[in-house]
């Protein structure tokens, strides 16, 4: 049986993390609230560039731009986006096994596959097991910013372009809600025209109008495509942010919980043996007392 | 005909109805009038003005693209700044920047010189369109 003085030290200790979590759980839920800002801000310009990349694919030959040719798929690169960070669940262990599965399966038919890491974990994780890796891109999560992204969108596309990688895909958790996340992979390049249900009835209501394109449909092609891959890669890293910090806030908040229960358990468990201690030494006493009669 | 612009820091101008719609389009600056054709134009550096009841709202704006489709114009762009927004002294200042910046460059020196003479472009754009805000405070 523990002595008071180890039960004692453990309580102390266990209070002092469950102080940490709690602090930790606040800061998520408050960066929580700005990643979602973030994401709100962004997503209009994302959802108007889609539907133009729509309209125009209807207008223009598909074959006429290389970033929508789909290739023979020989080589392909998987982006992977997991955090910089640890202590939040299985957000990053979700999302380096569906990488590796991706990997090993060879889910996309293709021959050889090479990574792009954003975020520590996935570096840590893919550089320990030697895949071959493309880059690695750090410092993007502290502080992302259309600029940076697009640097990496550039890279990534160029790469493309000049035949080095035949398709490109991305594994990140996308946000569902504050408590849940869902990992997804989703082709960056080359780049298929999406579109909604209502947008194809609006599509339909303008069937045969004839688009003018200023300079010129390639031009103004080239100009929205690259434009296109980084905004989505942009939109996947800020999805993933918001989805990390709604994990690091659920794992902190059972962690908190946890370590509520341990308190209350060691308490009992204190009380008792201090109880027990105080019995012993009383009955000591009257058996002294007895003994000198 | 409505106007919608959208930049990635979300939307700057929605659904505001409007009589004229002028642009900075690559080749040149161009006017929309309700019942344009539908086209897709892309945007270069400049003022974009907008005229409707409320009179005249200029813009900065730099790069993107705009959709004409029907009675809505929708545009999309890098950077979009109102004229109120725009803080007159530090667009001065980093006009004068860019001009000592650039007397040391010249034309051969391709990518850089090609930034800096966009950025010349858009401290332009911003000094005319705060320009016009102090124009329309004088009335």
């Amino acid at each position: 049986m523990a002595t008071l003085k180890q039960i004692r030290r453990r309580l102390t200790s266990v209070r002092s993390t469950q102080k940490i979590t709690r602090a930790m759980k606040l800061v998520a839920a408050a960066k929580l609230r700005r990643a979602q800002e973030n994401m709100l801000r962004a997503l209009p310009y994302a959802a108007r560039l889609r539907r133009m990349i729509w309209d125009l694919s209807q207008h223009t030959d598909r074959a006429m731009h290389p970033l929508l040719q789909v290739r023979e798929k020989e080589k392909v690169l998987l982006l992977v986006i997991t955090s910089d960070r640890g202590l939040c669940g299985a957000f990053n262990s979700n999302i380096n096994r569906r990488a590796e599965r991706f990997l090993r399966n060879r889910e996309e038919g293709h021959r050889e596959a090479e990574l792009a890491l954003i975020g520590r974990k996935g570096r840590d994780y893919f550089r320990r097991r030697n895949h071959p890796i493309f880059q690695e891109y750090m410092e993007v999560l502290s502080a992302p910013t259309m600029d940076r992204v697009s640097e990496i969108g550039a890279q990534v596309a160029a790469r493309f372009l000049d035949g080095g990688h035949d398709a490109v895909y991305m594994v990140y958790n996308e946000f569902k809600s504050a408590i849940s996340q869902r990992v997804v992979v989703e082709r960056l390049l080359p780049i298929e025209p999406e579109w909604s249900e209502e947008q194809q009835q609006a599509e339909q209501a303008l069937e045969g109008l004839e688009f003018a394109f200023e300079p010129s449909p390639e031009a103004v092609l080239s100009a929205v495509l690259p434009l296109y891959v980084n905004v989505r890669l942009y939109f996947a890293v800020l999805e993933s942010l918001a989805a990390e910090m709604g994990a690091r806030m659920t794992a902190m908040e059972s962690a908190t919980k946890n370590a509520g229960e341990m308190i209350q358990r060691l308490t009992l468990q204190y009380n008792k043996a201090r109880q027990a201690s105080i019995t012993k030494e009383m009955l000591e006493i009257v058996s002294g007392a007895e003994a000198l009669r | 005909m409505t106007i919608e612009v959208v930049t990635q820091d979300g939307a700057k101008v929605k659904d505001l109805a409007v009589d004229e719609v002028t642009l900075p389009g690559v080749l040149g600056e161009l006017s929309i009038l309700p019942g344009h054709k539908p086209m897709i134009i892309a945007l270069g550096i400049g003022p974009m003005v907008l005229r409707g009841p409320f009179g005249e709202r200029w813009f900065s704006l730099s790069g993107g693209f705009v959709e004409v489709l029907g009675d809505q114009v929708r545009v999309l762009s890098e950077t979009c700044e109102a004229a109120e927004e725009v803080d007159g002294d530090r667009a001065k200042a980093h006009l004068e920047e860019v001009t000592t910046r650039m007397a040391s460059m010249h034309p051969g020196m391709g990518e850089a010189w090609k930034a800096a003479e966009a950025s010349l472009k858009k401290a332009e754009t911003r000094l005319r369109v705060a320009a016009t805000r102090s124009a329309s405070t004088l009335h």
